[in-house]
């Protein structure tokens, strides 16, 4: 009874900032905050995360070299893991199927436009895919910057649905690609630990209502595994 | 006195059957049109129906044999063998050893009937109620249409041209109820035999008294049976209670004379106007319940959406008729305000309207007819049946009218050793589900793969087995840090003839990963192929 009582005080106030933050947070992401969002499964990530996920309903960018594509993959099939389409558009036509499985993207759940070369086929067929809410997550690989106007109808038509869009900047030093985008992201290649298994240091450069942060991790598999070295949360800017 | 009694007990037996047959109906309903039959009997129907397109069978003697009892037995003969002295059940053997040049021909007795029939479907150009009677005789009911044609004598006289014309001999008799008209066309002296009396009467009794018992429709062996007790003519059994006459010679016969002598009604059971888009299903077991009847009306929805789809068309008005046990029909009928054939919505449309279904003692069959169809646009039939109400469709449509459905690929295993080769693309709108093949998940794939595979300058060659040091690629030298491999894809011999593969994943000292594969052909090559995420 003693011990509690000092406490009391503290547990009464804690409620109120965890309800004015998720009143902000409301504010901040719109209408995308009725659908949980999407946890990666790395806890220094998710934790620099708003909710502790990536968000549906909004446009998030990946950039890096190839293990970008990975990493959007796992994205993917993480919205689309309760059924569900999900629709990949390709710049080219050398995006391969079965690499994807190891990431989760189970074959048959997958459709693939290709083609794509024109920013602004790439643009508008994302929005349109976004607008329908026919698909649960749409990863649209871009080759160059989206304009203002394209990037701001691109949050637009996310806003309000449960899909999860995804901007891949193929090419490396593309920049902001897209400026509305939720989050930010860089994945790079880091030399693996002999065994095959991709090792990819994952960068989140810049979130709305979170903060970056970074991780080392190793993808085995069905998940992630061996935080090893160099994986530490950069801190509250 | 008895037979009376009698044969009203067999009428409340009797089942009516479905009550579409319309025999059935004008028995159930007062008949202000005396009933008139028109029996045409085709003596030489299998052969001249042959005749058509056998010359022999009409030039020369000629019969049909079919295998009974492991020899050849005559089935049926034409005229001219029959005049040789050839009949039929006679062994072919036999029938040879009369008439030497006797052409034979296998018996179809299934051909015989379906051309038959299709003979009684020309014959509707008279009645509407044409039935076929027994392998080679139709009866038309040509009650209130014979004055269209001049009377029944002229009605008899053009289809017996019309008969002509197609070769084919006949004999007719018109009389009141089907038995007479049969024994009358068989054995009457005149032809056409016109019987203008009225059945039941003692007019007809006297009519029918001097033709042989073999005319009531009887099975060979009570003919025999009756000729050996004497009783030759019908006006024999007249004087014998019919009680008698079912006990020592099979119910059947007392049945057929009250059926000749119009003391039993017989319904005929007309061909039914050829409606193709209507379907049925009769049940083993009477069904009452209403999700039973739900399902059926489904199971023929089904099967009418399918018979539609067919024809290019979609139904505007249905009816659901449904035979109840007890005779008495149920029909719905269900109106569109444009022509439909998705099995979800005309289901929604009849959902309400089921319920006015009285099952009484159980329906046992259950028709569904498009009384009204119109075409349908085929526009994109494919896209627009698909799942959550049409949306993956409508995306699907858009990017695809855009860039070209050829571009949208859904990427399925496909069976080939090559990675080239292994993606296959499923139908679009199929999404996967657990009997989906997958790829086999112990071999590491690449996330992007370079097609063609690039030319790339490994120094030193390593030699078959080992993995690559270091590459050349585009100029720029990358040093390999670990290598996991060889995987061996042999080459599929049956499609091109290219030398064996060595696979290697290797780590760069950037932390890339390539896949390379080494071509052991005449000269060692090596190619990257893909690129590890």
């Amino acid at each position: 009874m003693l011990a509690a009582s000092p406490s009391a005080p503290d547990s009464a106030t804690r409620p109120v900032p965890d309800a004015l933050r998720r009143a902000v947070q409301r504010l901040e992401s719109g209408g995308s905050a009725r659908w949980p969002p999407l946890p990666l499964g790395i806890p220094e990530i998710d934790a620099a995360l708003p909710g502790g996920g990536l968000r549906r309903g909004c446009v998030h960018e990946v950039g890096g070299d190839a293990a970008a594509t990975g990493f959007c993959a796992i994205l993917l099939a993480r919205a689309g893991a309760h059924g569900g389409e999900l629709l990949w558009l390709a710049r080219g036509c050398d995006l391969y199927p079965p690499g994807l499985v190891r990431y989760g993207i189970v074959p048959g759940r997958l459709l693939v436009v290709s083609g794509l070369r024109r920013p602004e086929d790439v643009a508008w067929a994302m929005e349109e895919a976004l607008r329908s809410g026919a698909v649960k997550g749409v990863v649209a690989e871009s080759g160059g910057l989206v304009g203002l106007a394209a990037s701001r109808r691109l949050m637009l038509a996310a806003e309000g649905s449960d899909v999860l869009g995804l901007v891949l900047s193929v090419s490396p030093g593309a920049g902001a690609g897209v400026p509305t985008a939720s989050s930010r992201w860089r994945v790079a290649g880091v030399p693996g630990d002999g065994d095959g298994a991709a090792k990819w240091r994952i960068e989140l450069l810049r979130c709305r209502g979170g903060r970056p942060a970074e991780a080392v991790r190793r993808w085995c598999g069905g998940g992630w595994c061996g935080a090893a070295q160099g994986n530490s949360a950069r801190g509250v800017r | 006195m008895v037979r009376r009694r009698m044969v009203r007990r067999r009428t409340g037996q009797q089942r009516t059957g479905c009550p579409m047959s319309a025999g059935a109906r004008a028995s159930a309903m007062p008949r202000a049109v005396p009933r008139r039959i028109l029996a045409v009997w085709l003596p030489w129907w299998p052969t001249e129906r042959l005749a058509r397109r056998l010359p022999e069978a009409r030039e020369r003697p000629f019969a049909t044999v079919a295998e009974a009892r492991g020899r050849m037995v005559i089935a049926a003969v034409n005229d001219r063998a029959r005049r040789a002295g050839v009949v039929g059940e006679m062994p072919l053997a036999a029938a040879r050893a009369v008439v030497p040049d006797l052409v034979d021909h296998p018996a179809d007795p299934a051909v015989d009937a379906r051309v038959l029939e299709s003979l009684a479907r020309w014959a509707v150009r008279f009645t509407p109620r044409v039935a076929v009677a027994g392998p080679d005789a139709l009866f038309l009911d040509v009650g209130g249409c014979a004055h269209l044609f001049g009377g029944e004598r002229a009605l008899a006289g053009s289809l017996r041209e019309g008969l002509d014309r197609l070769g084919l001999s006949s004999r007719m008799a018109l009389a009141g109820t089907p038995g007479a008209a049969w024994a009358l066309a068989r054995y009457g002296k005149e032809n056409p035999t016109v019987a203008p009396i009225a059945a039941g009467s003692d007019e007809l009794k006297e009519v029918l008294a001097e033709l042989p018992v073999a005319a009531l429709r009887l099975e060979p062996g009570v003919v025999e049976a009756l000729s050996s007790f004497g009783l030759d003519k019908i006006h024999a059994l007249f004087d014998v209670e019919s009680v008698q006459l079912g006990k020592r010679f099979g119910f059947d016969l007392p049945r057929r004379l009250d059926q000749a002598l119009g003391l039993l009604d017989e319904p005929l059971v007309p061909l039914r106007p050829i409606l193709p888009r209507e379907v049925r299903r009769a049940f083993a077991e009477p069904i009452s319940r209403a999700e039973d009847v739900r399902a059926a009306t489904a199971g023929l929805l089904g099967d009418l959406c399918r018979l539609l789809r067919r024809t290019g068309e979609g139904a505007r008005r249905m009816r659901l008729v449904c035979c109840r046990v007890d005779g008495k029909p149920q029909s719905l009928v269900v109106g569109a305000s444009r022509p439909l054939r998705r099995k979800d919505l005309l289901m929604a449309l009849f959902a309400e309207k089921l319920e006015q279904v009285e099952p009484g003692f159980g329906i046992e069959e259950m028709a569904l007819s498009a009384e009204v169809a119109e075409p349908v646009e085929e526009a994109q039939a494919d896209w627009t049946d698909g799942w959550e109400g049409g949306k993956l469709s409508g995306l699907l449509d858009r990017l695809g009218n855009r860039f070209g459905f050829d571009r949208i690929a859904r990427p399925t295993p496909r069976d080939s050793w090559l990675p080239e080769g292994a993606v296959g693309s499923g139908s679009l709108l199929a999404s996967a589900t657990a009997a989906t093949p997958r790829w086999p998940k112990g071999r590491r794939r690449p996330v992007r793969l370079l097609s063609p595979p690039e030319r790339v300058d490994v120094f030193p060659d390593p030699g078959p087995g080992e993995p690559p040091a270091c590459f050349r690629r585009r100029g720029r030298r990358h040093d390999v840090r670990a290598a996991e491999g060889p995987e061996r894809i042999e080459c599929e011999w049956w499609r091109q003839v290219s030398p064996p593969r060595e696979y290697y994943l290797a780590e760069g000292e950037d932390g890339r990963r390539w896949w390379l594969f080494r071509e052991a052909g005449d000269a060692t090559r090596w190619f990257l192929h893909g690129v590890f995420a």
